[in-house]
This record gives structure tokens, C-alpha cells and sequence, in this order.
């Protein structure tokens, strides 16, 4: 069976011309053929998978689908808690720990009828890099296993393109959901901070943290945000907006749309690579041929941007884990140590800085928005680097692309845009106002649908 | 310039957070001092006293219920 999108599944679903337990078949069997390749999970659940498909196709059977997710394979990244199903944060201080309750957004998924296929690979507590000292190894790249699939929601990018899941969850610190969309070459969303309950998910920095859809589409997504968006109590930082209609928000054309172009981020700011350059570039006519208009928009440098999130992710992430800092340094990770020693180094007086500053930098975005309706920029620099090459400390090198808009909480998307010299992916970002999800979602459809870019799947799959 | 990142004052910073590094690894905490100051350096604006930072405390539905 060839790879379905998940609109393609719940139309055939939905006619009867396909059953849950068929296509989980097909995408268990993807992950018997890939798995040894591409480590993208920590915890297959394989028995969970028939028997979540089995009860789909009964229930589609007999009074139809819920909607558009009941039966879909999907991958749920293990920092996600998943009740009576272990959850180790990809770390050696969790193994063996099975919580009680799902998380809500596992709980909002199963409740969807979806089938669970397993948890996913991620760094460490969702932080570091690609670690080679950790119970597992980390996920490698479909479209070259020899490369990085970016992180740290790793496994859910390369099981997403391998086709083993439609569908998986995926979470956003400083980038974490559209760092594996834009080098695994799919669709990520980090939404709307406060837009998806954060409620039984490990924290990495807590007003940094987002959860959302990782797919092979933005309709994807947009079908996935359509259940995970919604105020929770349980979510301290949860808001209390109206949830729209995702999917109808994507008319396939861009009138009247106004795209403004943080150009200096990725040619003056960091340079990306030609390949980058180029997508963008492509993106960009597409957009006008849709009727979008285009021009120019300039904000603080995106080192400012890096420095505020990167300031206070350091130092909410030590806060959280300070306890096992203490008592259990040894046992994280090298590369999540060193993450950790570095709270030492940022002073009260330093993160209440890089919070004014954020505040500044949100107003700045607020009004260099104001006569627009998404911003774009890359959503990296390049091609996946080989995974035996990413720097420990690399930190204070290069700002990336993503962070500014964790530090604003403003939705951004990643949509593959193109593919390099060394045939992988590339991506270009979509970034909206607040809780204005669907406008991004729609400019990333109309681009996906008017591109060729979803029709090339990793040879491993192919 | 930012300061010199001295060993009394490391020690003392690690001693704080309650952690125990090996010499190796406060050499490398030494070596990225610079990219930390130059961060520090970048939030620091003119600003004045009255400037709020972002994401103060709010009162949610659930308070006013």
C-alpha cells in the first residue's frame, strides 16, 4: 500500500474503502523494515496498535467514523505521558516509570479514535542533541541515515517521513517541532502558545514549551490541531480561545493574503545555503501567484531573539530539573549535563533581563505585523548535517531560525520547500499572529498544493 | 570586555546550584563564558525602571469562577 495523507486515509475510511487494521498493517510493517535503520521509536506498541485498529473498524463498522482521525496510525514522542505505558523522557533517570493518566493530548487523540503505533524517540528531556549515551540511539534521517534528522522530537520527524505513522506529536522548546519537520521535509506546527494543553508533558522551559502536530502536510496538521486545540485548566498557561475549523481555513488560494519577508534573518543575519535561499525564493512566487502580495519586514537581529529565548530556556530548564541535578548529575546524558551546568551561570537579575527583553521583542513582531498576515523566513540553514558532526556546545555559535518565535509564542509552521545538493530536505517558515494557526496553515496548504514537493518520498520508503 | 570568568567565582556559582563538576568539565564551562556574557550583554537595553517583562501573572477564567 502506498503512504495515504491523513485526508486521503479518512476519505477512504469514511467510504469503507479502507480498513483501520489494513493500514495499520501496512505502516507495522514499514516499521519492521525501518526500524533497525532509523531507531525513530523508543517503545514500539505494537499489540496496542492491532488492537486500537480492530476497535476503530468495529466502531466505523457499525456507526461510522468520529472523525477524520479515528483509525489513523499515530506516534505520540516520549516525554508525552501515556497511562500504563512506559515513559522514560529518552533519559536513564525514567526507566521503568509508567504513569497513570495520559497526557491530555494523548487522552484528546485516543478519544479521536486514533491508533497508537508507539512512543517515539526524543533527546533527552527534550533538550542536548543526539546522544550515543543513552539506553537508546538516536533517530537517523529517512532521507539519509547518516544524517541528523534534527531534534528533539527526532523520532516523530523520521517516522512521520518514513511513512511509519500519518501522524505524531511533537513538541516546540526552541524549535524542536520545526528543526525534524524542516530536515525530515515535513509539515510541522508549532501553534499558538496556550493553544494546546501542555498538561502530563515533560517540561523542557516552561514558557517556552509547546505541543503540536507534526504530519506530512499542513492539512495534516490542521486535521491533528483540530483535536489538540482547546483550553485546559489542568495547563496553568492553557487559554481560553474560541477553536476554529481548521480545515475549512484552507481555500488552496491566497488572495488578499499579505506576506512580509524577514528577509535579514536568513541573508544578512545567518546566511543560509543556496539551496535554502532558493526555496524560499520559489516559495515566494508561488505565494504571489496565489494572489498573495509580498514585501519586506525588518526586526531586531535574530541573535537578540536567540540570546532572550536562549537565556531563559537555560535557566527554566535548570529550575525544573535542579532536584536531579543535585542527587542524579551522573545519570543524565552528557550532552543534557552540560545544559544543566550552564543554569549555574545565569543570574536572577539575568533572566528577569532576557524577560523584559522578551516583552520588547514581542511588541516589536506585534507591530512589524501589523499590516500583515504571516511573516516568513527559513526554518533552517540548511541540508541535515551528518550526525556524527553536531558540536556539543553549540549553543553560542549560530542563532536558529526558530527561536524568536517561542520568545513571542506566535505560531510557525514548516513546510518542505525544496530538496539541496545532497538530496535533502529543505523548508521555508510561516509565522502568524496569535492563535491565528489557521492563516498559517492555509498559506502552508495553498503552497504545498501548488508545489510538487509532497509527491518525492525517502527512497527507503519509496 | 565581560569579566573574567575566575575559578573562586565558578566554584562558587556551581556550589550554589548544588552541583559537582569534574575539572574538565568546568574548563569547558569556562570556554563558552564569553558566548553567555555576550547573550547577557544583548538583553540588557535602555530601558528604564517601569519596563514590564513579559507573561506577568494573569488571572485565568478559572480564578474568576
Amino acid at each position: 500500500m502506498s503512504i495515504p495523507t491523513i485526508a486521503e486515509a479518512a476519505a477512504l475510511i469514511a467510504a469503507k474503502k479502507l480498513s483501520p487494521v489494513e493500514l495499520t498493517k501496512s505502516c507495522l510493517d514499514r516499521l519492521h523494515a525501518t526500524e533497525a535503520t532509523l531507531h525513530a521509536f523508543v517503545l514500539p506498541t505494537e499489540d496496542r496498535a492491532l488492537a486500537d485498529a480492530k476497535a476503530a473498524e468495529a466502531a466505523i463498522m457499525k456507526d461510522g467514523p468520529r472523525g477524520p482521525m479515528h483509525g489513523i496510525p499515530i506516534g505520540l514522542k516520549d516525554i508525552v505521558d501515556t497511562a500504563g505505558i512506559e515513559t522514560t523522557c529518552g533519559s536513564k533517570i525514567l526507566a521503568g516509570n509508567i504513569p497513570e493518566r495520559d497526557a491530555a493530548c494523548a487522552a484528546k487523540l485516543a478519544s479521536a479514535g486514533t491508533v497508537l503505533m508507539g512512543k517515539l524517540t526524543t533527546h533527552e528531556f527534550a533538550d542536548g542533541g543526539p546522544s550515543f549515551d543513552l539506553p537508546k540511539p538516536p533517530a537517523h534521517n529517512p532521507w539519509n541515515p547518516e544524517h541528523f534528522t534534527a531534534g528533539s522530537s527526532s523520532g516523530t520527524g523520521a517516522a512521520v517521513a518514513a511513512g511509519v505513522i500519518l501522524c505524531g506529536i511533537g513538541t516546540d522548546t526552541g524549535g524542536s517541532i520545526r528543526g525534524p519537520a524542516a530536515l525530515c521535509g515535513i509539515s510541522g506546527l508549532k501553534p499558538t502558545y496556550g493553544l494546546v494543553s501542555r498538561a502530563g508533558v515533560a517540561p523542557a522551559a516552561f514558557s517556552l514549551d509547546h505541543i503540536g502536530p507534526m504530519a506530512w502536510t499542513a492539512e495534516d496538521c490542521a486535521i491533528m490541531l483540530q483535536v489538540l486545540a482547546g483550553h485546559d485548566p489542568a495547563d496553568p498557561a492553557s487559554a481560553s480561545q474560541p477553536v476554529p475549523d481548521y480545515r475549512a481555513a484552507l481555500t488552496g488560494n491566497l488572495k488578499g493574503v499579505r506576506v512580509g519577508v524577514i528577509r535579514h534573518f536568513h541573508e544578512e543575519d545567518y546566511k543560509v545555503e543556496p539551496a535554502v535561499q532558493a526555496g524560499i525564493d520559489n516559495a515566494l512566487a508561488v505565494f504571489g501567484s496565489l494572489g498573495a502580495t509580498i514585501s519586506d519586514v525588518a526586526v531586531s537581529p535574530m541573535q537578540d531573539w536567540h540570546a532572550c529565548g536562549t537565556l531563559i530556556s537555560i535557566t527554566e530548564r535548570a529550575a525544573a530539573y535542579e532536584e536531579w541535578s543535585r542527587t542524579r548529575l551522573g545519570d543524565f546524558s552528557e550532552r543534557v549535563q552540560h545544559r544543566l551546568h550552564l543554569g549555574a551561570l545565569v543570574s536572577g537579575v539575568d533572566y528577569v533581563q532576557a524577560v523584559r527583553r522578551r516583552r520588547e521583542l514581542r511588541c516589536e513582531l506585534q507591530a512589524a505585523m501589523r499590516e500583515l498576515d504571516v511573516v516568513i523566513t527559513a526554518g533552517a540553514p540548511g541540508e541535515a548535517q551528518r550526525l556524527d558532526a553536531i558540536p556539543k556546545l553549540d549553543l553560542f555559535d549560530k542563532p536558529n531560525f526558530t527561536m524568536p518565535f517561542n520568545v513571542t509564542g506566535y505560531p510557525a509552521l514548516c513546510v518542505c520547500s525544496g530538496f539541496g545538493p545532497a538530496g535533502l530536505p529543505v523548508s521555508v517558515q510561516i509565522v502568524g499572529k496569535p492563535f491565528q494557526d489557521a492563516m498559517v496553515l492555509r498559506v502552508g496548504d495553498a503552497f504545498e498544493k501548488a508545489s510538487s514537493w509532497r509527491s518525492r518520498r525517502p527512497a527507503l520508503v519509496a | 570586555m565581560p569579566p573574567t570568568l575566575t575559578d573562586p567565582a565558578l566554584e562558587y556559582l556551581l556550589q550554589s546550584a548544588g552541583l559537582t563538576l569534574t575539572d574538565a568539565e568546568k574548563a569547558e564551562l569556562k570556554s563558552i563564558h564569553d558566548g553567555l556574557a555576550a547573550m547577557k550583554a544583548r538583553v540588557r537595553q535602555k530601558r528604564g525602571r517601569m519596563a514590564e517583562p513579559a507573561h506577568t501573572y494573569g488571572f485565568t477564567p478559572e480564578d474568576l469562577a
